[in-house]
């Protein structure tokens, strides 16, 4: 029996989709960016911002400089101001000239209007330096905050200056984002989630095929519905990666020509002797191969099951054998080098042997959790009756120890760089650690406790409603994982999950379901003539 | 009180199932069944209930990796607290990355060990332990079903035999025990 795609169904995914854009639209008009703040210590243990950012802005220094004095003064706070943009560098390059119009760095020291004796010695401090563009606004303003802020003393005792002086900046230091960084970062996650999963789905088919495997025949068809999508993601992908070479998104740090320009200022050593691998044309020729591959054996697999389907025999069977497992070999080395060019490559100077297993087994466990919710889902519909509970016991199962693989995998990488603490390593969990904290380990006690803990029964993993709400749960939080290996890269620490984040979820989500189901009712949902069919709807575990 | 123990063996699994299916159905208490490899699906048909064994090995990890916690927060950090790559915190906590594949492989031995040594010993299978089967050639190729008469009152012993004999069985076997 072929699977119905109705229009009641169809209607509802165009809802979906339609919604998820909508909320997309709305976060897309209010995306911001962010002048790049770090947290800077003197010797004496002063600590001040450092904000800095290289291209356009919509404000001027002189701008910039007032709104957080009159934020300052609202707050109770005053704040000494000092230009670190460094003529001194790039003098007599008419070239580099033109590039400094844009630049802007400036240090922003805050001081609680208490210790305005401390201030004053700072700022004394300060003119000594050598620095000739020093904008000290902070005396005038800080006079006019201490008059104001004798009622508000109590109500901000709570925030430390730098507490609050952040806080303001995080308001006065935001602009519309031309740039669109945020956009560009979420549809490399959609896209690689899905496409993963799609991915995921073939290694899985590939899998069953190099083994011989009986217990999964039943599934055949959903897994051949779920590589259906991969066309339309590598595609989404693959546009994602010319908008990256072609510069409108700025994602991969190595793309930029200059920092591979030893001649340039903004030369990158460390990654220097990598550039054979991180280049333009190593990136489009492995794509090639990744897409080509990938999608080949799709095509292959998929056409060899529907001549199966009339023709019969041992013969194609035997072909999907030895075709599976090329397969597997190949995948082995690709999966690999994909996520490093695609992913690991995001945070350039940070390397780690395990990440290509890591990235695998988030495909391989999201893939599974698709598969269990979709044949739930048509189960309801009435379809896959020939499913029973052994056969969901099974992909349950798999749902089960992947999520340990994942576990595993995490856990090792974590703990491998942690030991060793060397500072080329560790800063792609410092990075994490500090405005990812929470949301990563979230992210890893939600998927490791939630199925040791909940999916460890027997009975659990036979049970639709205990399946499908951790199966969801599960879902949600493996995209948070792709998120978490992409954001810190590619949007530093301003990320959010706002409606921006939502609406593009679920816009994806929606075409993915479309265009999975579409695939699946193109073909009966029970294969015929497989050798293992009979054994297959006999299962029992 | 003395009772009659019926042995049915059977050349091939799918016979032994259709006819533990057939006297199911008639209402016979199949006792027990001994084969050389796992029939799927046999303790749905004859009713037996399904093994605790999994609850035992969770207990067992859990004793694992409570002991392994605890003796590593002695060793460790107590009693002669190391320099733990670097990280001099002391602390377990703060060093716990460093203490988990420890955990992760004692809790393993306990569960693994705990649950063959119940295993043996629930089944009277330890090394040197006398057979219970009833047959040698149980571990062969032949599969033996029991069927105890004082578990099946509704019937003779007679009636029973019979019934088993409809089924495509290779020899029947009778004993009576005390």
């Amino acid at each position: 029996m072929n699977f119905q795609f109705t229009s009641k169904i169809k209607r509802n995914l165009f809802i979906l989709m339609a919604v998820g854009f909508i909320l997309f639209v709305v976060g897309f008009m209010g995306e911001k960016n962010h002048l790049y703040s770090e947290v800077v210590t003197a010797e004496d243990g002063t600590e001040s911002v450092l904000l800095e950012y290289y291209k356009e802005l919509p404000f001027t220094k002189e701008e910039f400089i007032s709104k957080v004095n009159a934020s300052a003064a609202e707050e109770g706070i005053s704040v000494t101001f000092k230009d670190m943009v460094s003529h001194d560098a790039h003098e007599g390059n008419a070239e580099e000239a033109s590039h400094e119009e844009h630049e802007f760095a400036m240090l922003l020291t805050p001081h609680s209007l208490e210790t305005a004796e401390t201030h004053a010695h700072v700022e004394g401090h300060e003119h000594d330096g050598n620095d000739h563009a020093t904008e000290d606004h902070g005396d005038s303003h800080g006079e006019e905050a201490h008059a104001e802020g004798g009622h508000d003393a109590h109500s901000t005792a709570a925030h430390s200056p730098m507490e609050t002086l952040e806080h303001i900046i995080h308001h006065e230091g935001a602009f519309a984002d031309k740039g669109h960084a945020r956009t560009w970062s979420n549809l490399l996650v959609n896209a690689f989630f899905f496409f993963g999963i799609g991915l995921g789905a073939l290694f899985f088919i590939a899998l069953q095929y190099a083994t011989e495997s009986g217990w999964g025949v039943v599934y055949k068809r959903i897994l051949e519905g779920i590589i259906g999508w991969l066309p339309v993601g590598a595609i989404i992908l693959a546009l994602i990666f010319f908008a990256g070479s072609m510069h409108w998104n700025h994602i991969w740090h190595w793309m930029d020509p200059d920092v591979m320009d030893p001649e340039s200022a903004h030369f990158d050593a460390i990654i220097a002797n990598k550039q054979p691998f991180l280049s333009q044309w190593f990136f489009w020729m492995m794509n090639v191969i990744y897409f080509g591959v990938f999608l080949l054996f799709a095509r292959g697999f998929r056409k060899r099951s529907l001549q199966e389907d009339i023709e019969g025999g041992t013969k194609i069977h035997m072909k999907n054998f030895a075709k599976g497992a090329l397969f597997l070999v190949l995948f082995g080395y690709l999966s690999s080098v994909m996520s490093w060019h695609w992913i690991m490559s995001i945070d350039t100077h940070w390397f780690s042997t395990l990440f290509g297993w890591f990235v695998f087994s988030g495909i391989w466990v999201s893939a599974t959790i698709f598969i269990l919710l979709l044949v739930f889902w048509m189960k309801g519909q009435g379809y896959l009756e020939f499913i029973n509970e052994s056969h969901i016991h099974d992909m349950g199962k798999w749902m089960f120890a992947i999520s340990f693989l994942w576990t595993y995998l995490f856990f090792s990488q974590f703990m491998l760089i942690w030991y060793a603490n060397i500072p080329e390593e560790v800063t792609y969990y410092l990075d994490r650690f500090g405005n990812y904290k929470w949301i990563l380990w979230t992210t890893v006690a939600v998927n490791f406790v939630i199925p040791i803990v909940l999916l460890m029964s027997r009975e659990a993993k036979r049970s639709r409603p205990t399946i499908m709400i951790i199966g969801a749960i599960l879902f949600v939080f493996h995209w948070v994982d792709v998120f978490i290996m992409i954001m810190p890269g590619s949007v530093f620490d301003h990320w959010a999950i706002g409606v921006l984040e939502i609406g593009m979820f679920v816009f994806f989500l929606g075409l993915f379901i479309f265009t999975v189901l579409r695939t699946l009712s193109k073909a009966p949902l029970l294969v015929k003539n497989h050798p293992y069919l009979d054994e297959n709807l006999h299962h029992h575990t | 009180m003395a009772d009659k123990i019926i042995y049915a063996m059977y050349d091939d699994d799918d016979k032994l199932m259709d006819g533990a299916k057939m006297l199911v159905s008639k209402g016979i208490h199949v006792n027990e069944v001994f084969s050389p490899m796992p029939i799927h699906g046999i303790d749905d048909v004859i009713g037996v209930r399904h093994t605790r064994l999994g609850i035992a090995a969770f207990l067992y990890g859990l004793t694992g990796l409570m002991l392994a916690t605890l003796a590593m927060k002695y060793f460790m950090i107590d009693d002669w607290n190391m320099n733990i790559g670097g990280k001099p915190s002391f602390s377990y906590l703060e060093n716990l990355p460093a203490f988990i594949p420890i955990t992760f492989e004692f809790t393993v031995l306990c569960a693994a060990h705990g649950m063959s040594i119940t295993y043996l010993l629930r089944n009277k299978t330890l090394p040197g332990m006398p057979a219970t089967n009833p047959d040698p050639r149980t571990t062969d190729d032949r599969f033996v079903m029991e069927v105890r008469a004082s578990e099946n009152t509704k019937y003779s012993a007679e009636e029973i035999q019979k019934m088993i004999q409809s089924t495509d069985i290779v020899e029947l076997d009778e004993k009576t025990v005390k």
